[in-house]
């Protein structure tokens, strides 16, 4: 179900608070009060936005202590940057093959107006 | 031994000031923290010191004007013109500056990134008219304490951006550019007419026996893309916006394995002339389910069948 997981992702991932969460976890697991000191929100609010990222997959929640610490999970953000990736392929030989034949139309276009003129 | 050769190097020893630093982030990191306005006001200056930024254009000839706040209040107006800007290698300013009342501050700032592995070595050259000049500002100013600090303070923000970096949204965007040797109004109508779209839509290998394109705001473009084993892939999208001959911008949905939509993808093509030549410029992002639901359910009803991201396995196999 790699498919449901990425768009769960980029819809976590499309909220600027969420993304700030993220890069705080990115230099160590944080408790819900930390994570929620740096945001003008009430604590319902962030642990709302918490549920989300848990259920993109992107941050885990510890169950071993009572403040239960919430940690990045890595995963999520690679397959994302490799959907964006194999779009990229596909883009660039689009793009490839939109520029072989541009070449192309252009000799065409040069040869019919050489053509023109000949008649004239 | 004096009358012995110098180098270019040495030549500028006595006047001049050098400070290092290895900063833990990538090169490229560093280099958008020094040159970003809106990163550089974090970080500028010695302890204790702000920074209003009236003007900065990091390109060679480019101005930078600004003004330094000191601790105590004072302020430190400045203005330097960039003269070398080699992204993300060497960046040279000159300065002419310093306190209102005190001797003014002119030198010569050359900043030279080094990448070392995830690493960075920074090295900051400031050169002076003469030695006297370097003394005394070392004495006005405190540079070489204040440059060491501001090296501190910068070094303090870049895990700052790193984290931030590694969570944002451009991180999730297609960013390509394309020079075409073909005038403008040729490319717009390579992209914007079926019977030319469909010479080169599918990938490599790939033939488009349906190809539709109504390039005009709310027009649909279907492609039926047939893969060298037979395959179809069919394909819709629709146009936000379509400007002959710069700037068009359509919308289509990512498939999951079953043919239902996961997420919209909003592509915007601009296209600029460069004399004879075009240079096409590609953003793609993901746009998630609120914000396009009424496109997200049109997606369905076309009924697609395959997601992009195994036509991009197929792709690849071929």
């Amino acid at each position: 179900m790699l498919q449901d997981q990425l768009s769960s992702t980029f819809s976590a991932l499309a909220d600027p608070t969420r993304r700030a969460i993220l890069a705080r976890l990115i230099s160590g697991e944080a408790s819900v009060t930390e994570l929620a000191e740096p945001f003008d929100m009430s604590m319902p609010a962030v642990s709302k936005h918490l549920k989300v990222l848990e259920r993109a997959g992107l941050i885990a929640r510890g169950r071993e202590a009572q403040w239960r610490p919430c940690r990045l999970e890595a995963k999520p953000l690679k397959q994302v940057s490799d959907w964006v990736e194999e779009y990229r392929v596909i883009w660039e030989q689009r793009l490839d093959r939109l520029d072989a034949y541009l070449q192309e139309l252009k000799k065409k276009e040069q040869h019919h107006g050489r053509n023109k003129k000949k008649s004239r | 031994m004096a009358e012995t050769k110098r180098s270019p190097a040495e030549s500028t020893a006595d006047r001049e000031i050098v400070l290092t630093r290895i900063l833990d982030a990538p090169r490229e990191l560093v280099w958008q923290a020094i040159t970003s306005p809106s990163h550089l006001v974090n970080w500028w200056g010695p302890l204790g010191f702000s920074i209003t930024i009236e003007e900065m254009d990091a390109r060679p000839g480019g101005v930078w004007k600004h003004t330094m706040h000191g601790p105590d209040g004072s302020d430190y107006p400045g203005k330097s013109i960039f003269t070398e800007v080699v992204e993300p290698e060497r960046l040279s300013f000159s300065h002419a500056g310093g306190k209102k009342g005190e001797p003014g501050a002119h030198f010569e700032s050359t900043w030279t990134f080094e990448a070392q592995g995830a690493k960075t070595k920074l090295t900051l050259r400031m050169v002076f008219d003469s030695a006297a000049a370097r003394d005394l500002n070392v004495k006005t100013y405190k540079s070489i304490e204040g440059g060491n600090q501001t090296l501190d303070r910068l070094a303090g923000y870049l895990p700052k951006i790193s984290a931030t970096a590694a969570a944002s949204p451009e991180r999730y965007e297609l960013n390509l550019t394309r020079v075409f040797d073909a005038p403008r109004a040729l490319v717009f109508k390579a992209f914007t007419h079926p019977k030319h779209v469909a010479q080169w839509w599918g990938p490599r290998g790939f033939t488009n026996p349906v190809c539709e394109v109504d390039a005009r705001p709310g027009g649909e473009m279907r492609i039926h893309m047939r893969g060298p084993d037979g395959t179809v892939y069919p394909m819709t999208a629709i146009f936000k916006e379509v400007v002959e001959p710069e700037r068009i911008v359509f919308q289509t949905a990512a498939l999951d394995a079953n043919g239902k939509p996961m997420f919209e993808v909003l592509t915007t093509v601009t296209l600029a002339a460069q004399g004879s030549k075009t240079k096409l410029t590609l953003n793609a992002k993901v746009l998630t389910m609120t914000a396009v639901a009424p496109q997200y359910l049109a997606g369905m009803e076309m009924g697609w069948t395959q997601s992009l991201e195994r036509l991009a396995e197929h792709v690849e196999k071929t």
